[in-house]
């Protein structure tokens, strides 16, 4: 179990509201870590604290240490910190542009890359995030005109061609139908072998089908943490259920 | 699948963050450069025309009148405003109701949507050619001659747009379902006109009305050929010529002698605080609706 | 009464149309391939031409007023397009929030300030700067490039009206860039942002994309105003007339200002066609400035998103 961030006394305020609080976590390499609890309990904040984009919220009073591969988030260049930890966020955001282009749109911002080297990245993502045989006669078509779940993975490929060592899902399925859903939550499980997931969620059921760590958030406090199914079991501490009871309401 | 090794991490080139950082950096002191230079220029035009203007203005100017090189301002600044009232009788009506149509449940038809491109396209007609408009149809065809009437006219086909598209836009605001709701209670048209779209919409409207003033009060090309000039008061009223203050900082600083320079600056002064303080109220009371 | 406009504008139109038919017998196409503007003899008498009374050796061409409003426009917006894109990339990403819109009011305030007034600065500040230091120093060290040798005169003319015309569109276009800006989808912006862009890349792909018809119609915009302007031109441009501007340096006139500064000495013509030539004037003045505002709002007005909710 390798740690790959470790968070320690994370505080952030904004103005005088408190979101974060004392936040002690771990993400683990390679695994799916999820972060669950209700909405508006700082869960999306968090996430954000990872790939340091709460940095555009002007009023962000942020304390404590975030330490990524050993050394302080700071210390590295944003730039840098965005390109290794990638993000897909809760309503698909495809560019207004092709859907090779929409995937493309990364490594031709950061890299030098000659076009067959892009090509075969392209291709890459989008078979990770399983979208390759869905769309490979047709990469020139408006990323509009794929379906919303569709539309996610694309998002998805679109972090991924960065070659990111985090994919960070901020409720990636809330918007999604039933079936996209699973495709999703599926294509989690295919992704933890070659990235390390941070999946941020309310909804326990999808946690527990997925998740190998969980931590329970909740009013900016972590509330509980452990090994993801068997937290999220009924036979599990009166806290949580109470917890659970909260959240499933 | 086979996990990605630091190896095919490194495979790509990535650019070089400090050049990135570098291009950033410069934009945003590029940027803050710009904004230096335009408020430069601000403060520039502001400052030239408060020193010009306060270190020469006296009440004998204010309550005077003059010819635009020598004498007072009082003429200009009275005709001014009667100008602008001039224009608003014009254009008040039909920008107030023409919004009101635009608005109502005919907005979506296609006679509404060529008439509302008519409006858009009447503001883009330069002011000297509505002047010459103003010249050749109102001074000359219908025997106004320069006067009150055809200047207030030709200020008000300036306003008109401006009032019904800036009316329009706040009374699109006003809640879809209270308007239905009224219709379902049997209100009609007019009902709903003065008991909803009006009252719910009037603080935009007013901002509207008010820029549209600063606007006109600023104007000059529109009316040197149709209220030409007047060294006096207008006499026949409606009929006889008008002074304006516009005309006094073109005319006054194109003569010779500081005299005039000076009332050319006084003038300035005087429109540039009329048109700050409309624009700052225009938007206090848009800002009041929120 | 939604239909005054309409009807104000169509009679704008076919009014000027009316009065300008006898200068449009008179010159026919000649109006706009000959510069010479020559209002006649008055005390000879007038002479039949193409079927329409005009004064003796009239002579009505426009070119020099076509090139000085194409010359100060183009400058103009040289100046204002990039000095825009600066500005509306500053308040819009370099800005902390509550500066933000302070900052677009004093660009609104900009955009009020009356033209005489621009014009009055002109005379009195940017004109004098151009004539002690900035034309000289050209004049002596750019006279490699064509038309920027020769001899500095009055500070009036082609650069100042351009520079004029600059800070009276930049509001302009500047407002049009920031709204587009603004109304760009937050996932978007957050998309490009999370994939590693610097602000100023994140800038760079809003206008050459996202924004990128809104910045073209802002542009056009802007140069509709700057093609009809008047007074603020007429007050810095020197009035030229009759004679090619021998360099950068030298004096100007545009059609508006013409208009401006003409309009009374035609009152004085008994067969009218001075007055005529002026409506034709102001008819291609008029055309000119309603086809550059059309598109340009076409543009600027068009949803470059179909299909995108924003947040």
């Amino acid at each position: 179990m390798e740690k790959i961030i470790e968070i320690k006394n994370l505080n952030v305020k904004a103005g005088k509201k408190e979101i974060l609080k004392d936040v002690k976590l771990n993400i683990y390499r390679n695994k799916i870590n999820t972060i669950v609890g209700p909405s508006g309990g700082g869960k999306s904040t968090l996430l954000r604290c990872l790939n340091r984009l709460t940095e555009l919220e002007p009023n962000f009073e942020i304390r404590g240490e975030i330490l990524f591969n050993g050394k302080e988030l700071r210390e590295y260049s944003d730039i840098e910190v965005r390109r290794q930890i990638g993000m897909v966020f809760q309503r698909p955001n495809p560019f207004p542009m092709s859907i090779y282009d929409n995937v493309a749109f990364g490594v031709r911002l950061q890299g030098n890359v000659k076009k067959e080297k892009l090509d075969e990245m392209v291709r890459t993502s989008l078979e990770e995030a399983g979208l390759w045989d869905e769309v490979k006669d047709d990469l020139k078509r408006s990323a509009f005109t794929l379906s919303g779940g569709q539309q996610q993975r694309l998002c998805i490929a679109r972090a991924l061609v960065l070659r990111p060592e985090i994919l960070m899902m901020d409720e990636p399925t809330s918007s999604l139908d039933p079936a996209a859903k699973a495709k999703v939550e599926d294509l989690m499980l295919d992704l933890k072998e070659k990235y390390t997931v941070v999946l941020v969620t309310h909804d326990i059921i999808q946690a527990r089908k997925v998740s190998d760590y969980t931590a329970m958030i909740f009013n900016g406090k972590i509330v509980a943490t452990g090994e993801g199914r068997d937290l999220l079991e009924e036979s599990s501490s009166d806290s949580v259920k109470s917890f659970l009871g909260s959240v499933m309401a | 699948m086979k996990v990605i090794s630091n190896d095919e991490r490194a495979s790509v080139t990535w650019k070089n963050i400090k050049t990135r950082r570098g291009k950033d950096g410069a934009a945003r002191a590029l940027g803050y450069l710009a904004l230096l230079v335009m408020f430069g220029i601000l403060a520039s035009i502001f400052g030239y025309i408060m020193r010009g203007g306060a270190t020469h203005i006296t009440i004998q100017m204010l309550t005077t009148v003059g010819n635009g090189s020598t004498g007072g301002l009082l003429n200009a600044i009275v005709g001014t405003w009667l100008l602008v009232g001039v224009g608003l009788v014009f254009s008040l009506p039909p920008g107030i109701l023409g919004a009101l149509y635009f608005v109502q449940r005919k907005s979506m038809t296609r006679m509404a949507s060529i008439m509302r491109m008519f409006t858009d396209v009447l503001t883009s007609v330069p002011s000297i050619v509505i002047g010459l408009f103003g010249y050749l149809v109102l001074v000359i065809r219908f025997n106004m001659g320069f006067s009150l009437t055809a200047g207030g006219m030709a200020l008000g086909v300036m306003m008109l747009p401006y009032i019904l598209r800036v009316s329009e836009l706040s009374m699109k605001d006003v809640s879809k379902e209270q308007v239905a709701n009224a219709y379902a209670l049997g209100a009609d048209d007019i009902q709903v006109a003065t008991r909803i779209y009006i009252p719910q919409a009037i603080a935009g409207v007013l901002s509207g009305i008010l820029l549209a003033i600063s606007i006109a009060a600023g104007e000059t090309a529109q009316l040197l050929y149709t209220a030409s000039w007047n060294n006096s008061f207008t006499s026949g009223f409606l009929h006889s010529r008008v002074a304006y203050l516009t005309y006094v900082v073109w005319y006054g600083i194109d003569q010779p002698g500081q005299s005039a320079h000076n009332l050319a600056f006084v003038a300035a002064l005087i429109l540039i605080l009329t048109v700050t303080a409309l624009i700052v109220i225009s938007k206090y009371v848009n800002y009041k609706r929120r | 009464m939604a239909i005054v406009p309409a009807f104000v504008l169509l009679s704008i139109v076919g009014f000027v149309f009316y009065y300008s038919i006898p200068a449009i017998k008179f010159m026919g196409i000649n109006f706009f391939t000959t510069f010479l503007w020559n209002p006649g003899i008055q005390s000879k008498p007038p002479e039949v031409v193409n079927g329409v009374l005009a004064p003796f050796g009239a002579s009505f061409g426009i070119l020099l007023f076509l090139l000085g409003t194409v010359v100060t426009s183009l400058l103009a917006l040289l100046i204002a397009f990039p000095l825009s894109f600066l500005l509306a990339l500053t308040i819009e990403l370099y800005t902390p929030l509550r500066l933000k819109r302070g900052l677009i009011s004093l660009v609104e305030l900009f955009a009020g300030i009356p033209s005489v007034v621009y014009g009055l600065w002109g005379i009195v500040v940017l004109e004098p700067v151009l004539l002690n230091s900035v034309e000289p120093w050209m004049s002596a060290n750019l006279s490699f490039i064509p038309g920027f040798s020769g001899e500095v005169y009055t500070g009036a003319g082609i650069i100042a009206s351009g520079i004029i015309l600059s800070i009276m569109i930049a509001p302009i276009i500047t407002s049009v860039m920031v709204n587009s800006f603004d109304t760009a989808p937050e996932g978007i912006k957050r998309g490009i942002i999370s994939l590693g862009a610097t602000k100023w890349e994140l800038g760079k792909y809003l206008i050459t994309n996202y924004s990128r018809s809104s910045t073209y119609g802002g542009t056009l915009l802007g140069l509709g105003r700057a093609l009809g302007e008047t007074m603020a031109v007429l007050m810095v441009s020197g009035g030229l007339v009759n004679v090619y501007p021998g360099s950068i340096y030298s004096a100007i006139n545009t059609m508006a200002a013409h208009i401006a500064s003409y309009l009374d000495s035609a009152f004085f013509d008994s067969t009218g066609m001075n007055v005529a030539a002026l409506a034709y004037l102001g008819l291609v003045l008029m055309g000119i400035s309603l086809v550059v505002n059309i598109i340009g709002r076409k543009i600027a007005g068009r949803g470059v998103l179909r299909g995108y909710e924003s947040d």
